[in-house]
């Protein structure tokens, strides 16, 4: 028979041990979603400070764990989106979110200035289907390649092939796909062979990029370029909507891995073609800014010599109506009068930048 | 009596255990703090040491144009004249001079610059030929960092490969 | 007696089991709130070395990497310097720039005193911050003017970057 301080032991023991299992058991709960969120933040974090690595450094590195944690929200402010908010990127990033990413460094070199962007890429298969195949579309299609990530000693890759009708030419070099530098060989003496318009099922993972006169509606993975008019520029149709004007390569590059899927703001690629754009807006702004005061500061100290003078003239000169044009142009990149425009101030600003140089009175 | 002392002997127990958790907590965090660190005098370092051998020293002859040529002279030819001085002692007062300069902005660190051969070690009558210019006592020091940047060029007619080192340390 | 003394002895152990159990409870609490300021100053950390690294690379500032341009840098403290920098890099930062020259005398640069300056500064206010030096290089483009020619040449500098903090 039990005893009274038995019995009192007994429930007291139980009473306090289920007040401690509880609140074990609570905490625990409640710890184990701080830490889930704690590893998300983290490894947030850890993508972000490569990717700024990368940028800064232009070393390409390979990127796991994402796990589809995160989106990318391109309208600004741009920034990373996960359960936890939406982290700010100071630099322009191109990124397709997956479990496995290579980031790498590419951008724009316009003599004068080099825009920088960070590419953020899972396997990618880019299949051309040059179909118009004058001197132009091969350069276009140079100049495409070029700007897509090179995955050299690297995983996840980017290879490239061609479609050709109802067939997809992948194996070129040594019967597997090639990456960046073996498909630039193999376009250095592209044969005369015109490319059938693509009407193969594009294979999984894979895109298709056409050169045609004429776009027709086309999948979510297929984009379309006109081909470049005497300036450079064409229309790009994404997944078979658009146009947008297309003025260089990586305008095709930014469409293609936003990808031609619906979101908030209407067409993917659609959306990183424009982030792209802005973002280059907002810096060639604060470049142009700073170099035509630079050239006011160094003017003054050539005053002897007059080729230098002409040289720092005309660099002013065009910087001035390259900043001008895209005070005045919110929407460069959208309407075609004001693309040509700007594509002609960059080549003229070029130009000034090379005589600059060649005459020795600045940097390369 | 033997109640009282399982009583005492649980109490113990449990006073440990919180002082073992927050022991390990502290630890931790210490560790925590000491990576990121270690990411900013690496970064620290390696621009040191670039940006003292672009450093321009003033001459125009090729040889002594920069630190870094100023160096590779002292290391191939020592009694090489730059500007009426010699290439040597012209290299060790100006690296003794920025490097003081820098441990004055940034107190607490000691340096050491190391030019030696690349891929083999020279050795003369005094042994392994290096230079070194700083404070020799960092290259017994267990934590250090260390800079690496190669010196090449032509001097007198031959290419040459260098290796310049720069080894940073906390002053204890 | 002995009875009562064995119960109080078990009461007492059972509270202080509890107390234990709370005090646990509160230091995992302030731990977790220790880690979260820990993690934001982490963040602010983070984001001084990435402007760090970023100015001493960007073409916005610099000749080639590690290698500061005076021109330009003179060229920021001409316009709406902070609007832009804060667009283009984010809000609430600054930079320094020194050239280490050995006068041991700081002549703050603009339009005016350029190119006999030696100190950068933009974006500076009285306010907390969390910075981190870097050497650099500062080209001066116009080092020497002589009859002929314009001669450059290339410093030792220090980079200073910070963000501002609570």
């Amino acid at each position: 028979m039990l005893s009274v301080y038995e019995a009192f032991k007994l429930v007291l023991g139980i009473v306090i041990s289920l007040v401690i299992l509880t609140v074990v058991i609570y905490f625990t709960t409640n710890y184990i979603g701080v830490q889930k969120d704690a590893k998300q933040a983290a490894t947030l974090k850890a993508f972000l400070k490569s990717a700024g690595d990368v940028y800064t450094t232009g070393d390409a590195i390979g990127f796991a764990g994402l796990e589809g944690l995160i989106s990318f929200d391109a309208h600004p402010p741009a920034g990373i989106v996960s359960s936890l908010g939406k982290a700010p990127v100071t630099f322009p990033l191109l990124l397709l979110p997956a479990d496995d990413l290579f980031i790498s460094a590419n951008g724009l070199d316009l003599g004068w200035y080099d825009f920088r962007v960070v590419e953020a890429t899972p396997r990618l298969r880019v299949l051309f289907n040059p179909v118009d195949t004058s001197d132009q579309t091969w350069d276009l299609v140079r100049g495409i390649v070029a700007a897509f990530p090179s995955t050299e000693f690297f995983d996840p890759k980017t290879t490239f092939g061609f479609c050709d009708g109802a067939t997809v030419i992948e194996n070129l070099c040594a019967s597997t796909a090639c990456e960046q530098d073996d498909f630039l060989f193999e376009l250095i003496n592209p044969s005369g062979v015109a490319f059938a318009d693509c009407t193969a099922t594009v294979p999984e993972g894979a895109v298709v990029i056409k050169v045609i006169p004429t776009c027709s509606l086309g999948s979510s993975d297929v984009f379309c370029l006109t081909p470049p008019n005497q300036v450079g520029l064409g229309n790009l149709y994404i997944g078979g909507e658009g146009p947008v004007i297309y003025k260089d390569p990586l305008d095709v590059v930014a469409a293609v891995i936003g990808g031609g899927k619906k979101d908030l703001y209407g067409n993917s690629g659609e959306t990183l073609f424009e982030y792209k754009n802005r973002a280059m807006r907002t810096e060639l702004l604060a470049a142009t800014d700073v170099l035509k005061t630079r050239v006011l500061l160094l003017g003054p100290a050539y005053l002897q010599h007059a080729t230098c003078q002409a040289a720092f003239n005309d660099i002013l000169l065009a910087l001035s109506n390259l900043s001008s044009l895209l005070e005045t142009n919110e929407d460069y990149y959208a309407d075609p009068s004001a693309a040509a425009a700007y594509v002609a101030a960059l080549t003229d600003a070029r130009q000034a930048h090379e005589s600059l140089v060649e005459e020795g009175c600045d940097y390369a | 009596m033997s109640n009282n002392r399982n009583g005492q002997a649980t109490l113990i127990m449990l006073v440990l255990i919180i002082v073992i958790f927050v022991g390990m907590v502290t630890f931790l965090l210490s560790l925590a703090e000491s990576v990121s660190q270690s990411e900013y005098l690496n970064l620290y370092a390696h621009g040191l040491l670039a940006s003292l051998l672009r450093t321009d020293t003033g001459s125009l002859d090729a040889n002594c144009k920069t630190v870094g040529n100023l160096l590779s002279c002292s290391f191939l030819s020592p009694a090489y004249l730059c500007g009426g001085q010699t290439c040597g002692s012209l290299a060790e007062a100006t690296v003794n001079d920025s490097l003081s300069q820098f441990a004055d902005i940034k107190e607490g660190f000691r340096y050491l610059l190391i030019v030696e051969s690349e891929g083999f070690s020279a050795v003369g009558p005094a042994g392994v030929e290096r230079l070194e210019m700083g404070d020799p006592s960092l290259l017994d020091a267990p934590e250090r960092i260390a800079a690496t940047q190669h010196l090449s060029g032509v001097f007198g007619g031959q290419a040459y490969v260098l290796n310049a080192r720069l080894l940073v340390s906390r002053i204890d | 007696m002995k009875g009562q003394l064995g119960l109080m002895e078990y009461i007492f152990t059972a509270f202080f089991l509890i107390i234990i159990v709370i005090a646990l409870l509160f230091f995992l609490t302030g731990f977790q709130i220790t880690q979260s300021v820990g993690e934001k100053n982490q963040g602010s950390i983070d984001r001084a070395l990435l402007l760090l690294k970023q100015v001493s690379s960007s073409p916005l500032f610099v000749k080639e990497q590690g290698v500061l341009d005076d021109a330009k840098l003179t060229a920021w403290l001409a316009s709406d310097t902070c609007d832009q920098l804060e667009e283009l890099f984010g809000p609430d930062w600054f930079l320094e720039v020194t050239v280490l020259d050995g006068t041991g005398v700081v002549v703050p640069c603009s339009q005016a005193t350029y190119p006999q300056c030696n100190h950068w500064s933009l974006c500076t206010q009285e306010a907390n911050a969390l910075a981190f030096d870097l050497p650099v290089n500062v080209y001066r483009n116009v080092n020497t003017i002589l009859t002929k020619d314009v001669i450059p040449a290339t410093d030792l500098g220090i980079l200073k970057v910070g963000v501002y903090v609570e």
